[in-house]
């Protein structure tokens, strides 16, 4: 009898751990909703560039961002081809500048009257053959 | 006589709560999708705050379900069109961020204080910023909060306390806790309703 009851006081405590330990998990999910976007090392790029004012990595943590991004099946940010777009432009390759604004505005139509604007601005200069990468993106109507 | 102070006592106090919230009316009526934020002005002594700042943003606002344009690229496009300063950029018509960008809101943030303050042992940094979210169409105030967020370090041994005041003091990271201000400030009680990326979007009414 001293046994049982033993066993019972025993299986009452176990029960209430786990009951804790489910109630705890609970709680944590709660408190820390899964992120709606794979950001990657966006951050960090945005500090490089505004903080050290260096663009040398940019290009490649936005391609790893959107490799990672695809693999583990989760959403690009809003932004960040966009972003990419600009950088593409920025070294000369409009084409592939064209390509990333163009996904930006398919995945995030609130983007659309910007993306469209700079399409249109890179595809004129692509087609009056200014290879100059430095020329202002004015993508707005007059100041 | 008594009693007619207890009433304006109980009357203050319940218009110092009232004046807390946040009135979302024209938040609602108007719910914004996208969000640019233009560069953000610095009322703070420190000349990087607001290039570090800038960092911190997008990520807690699109995790709110709202698309954030690229603050690199808006920043660009505004310096294409001479638009550099802050201070500049905030008195424009709200409606020339739609002509820009499409944007349905713009953000405007001032950095109020950007500081850390040395006691003997013990220093604390603060960082304070001002949120002000604008809808492009109307220029109505959709919604605005203010969040101070202060770290103290040191605490402890004399010892650890003296050597975490030196650290503090030769390199001071403010990055965390713009992160945490921006956290509370678009999560907290007075944050922004969810919008349309995020599952709570029109879910989320009662909790503001």
């Amino acid at each position: 009898m001293q046994y049982f009851m033993y066993k019972g006081h025993f299986n009452f405590l176990s029960q209430s751990i786990f009951c804790c330990f489910i109630f705890s998990c609970l709680l944590l999910e709660g408190c820390a909703p899964s992120p709606l976007f794979y950001w990657g090392d966006y951050e960090d790029s945005l500090y490089e560039r505004y903080v050290e004012n260096d663009t040398g990595q940019t290009e490649v943590h936005l391609q790893e961002s959107f490799a990672e991004a695809q693999k583990t099946n989760q959403r690009v940010p809003p932004g960040l081809y966009a972003d990419y777009g600009f950088m593409l432009y920025k070294r000369g390759d409009k084409s592939g500048a064209i390509t990333a604004f163009d996904q930006e505005k398919k995945q995030y139509p609130e983007s659309a009257l910007l993306m469209t604007k700079l399409i249109e601005r890179v595809q004129q200069k692509k087609d009056t053959g200014i290879s100059k990468s430095n020329e202002p993106l004015k993508a707005g109507g007059q100041q | 006589m008594k009693c007619l102070w207890l009433l304006m006592l109980v009357t203050g106090l319940l218009t110092g709560c009232a004046a807390k919230k946040n009135n979302l009316d024209a938040f609602y009526a108007h719910r914004p999708r996208s969000i640019v934020v233009v560069p953000v002005a610095n009322e703070s002594p420190e000349v990087t705050a607001s290039s570090v700042f800038i960092t911190a943003i997008s990520k807690p606002l699109a995790e709110k379900g709202y698309y954030v344009f690229p603050v690199y690229l808006t920043d660009m496009i505004l310096r294409d069109f001479g638009l550099v300063e802050a201070g500049h950029i905030h008195q424009l018509p709200p409606a020339r961020f739609y002509e820009l960008f499409g944007a349905d809101a713009v953000l405007f943030v001032t950095i109020k204080n950007w500081s850390t303050k040395y006691l003997v042992l013990v220093a604390s940094v603060e960082v304070e910023m001002e949120y002000t979210l604008v809808d492009t169409r109307t220029g109505l105030v959709l919604w605005e909060n203010k969040q101070p967020y202060i770290q103290a370090s040191g605490g402890g041994d004399p010892i650890t306390m003296v050597v975490s005041a030196a650290i503090t003091a030769l390199f001071t990271d403010y990055l965390p806790l713009a992160r945490q201000a921006n956290f509370m400030a678009f999560q907290g009680s007075n944050g922004v309703p969810a919008g349309a990326y995020h599952p709570d979007y029109q879910r989320d009414q009662d909790r503001f």
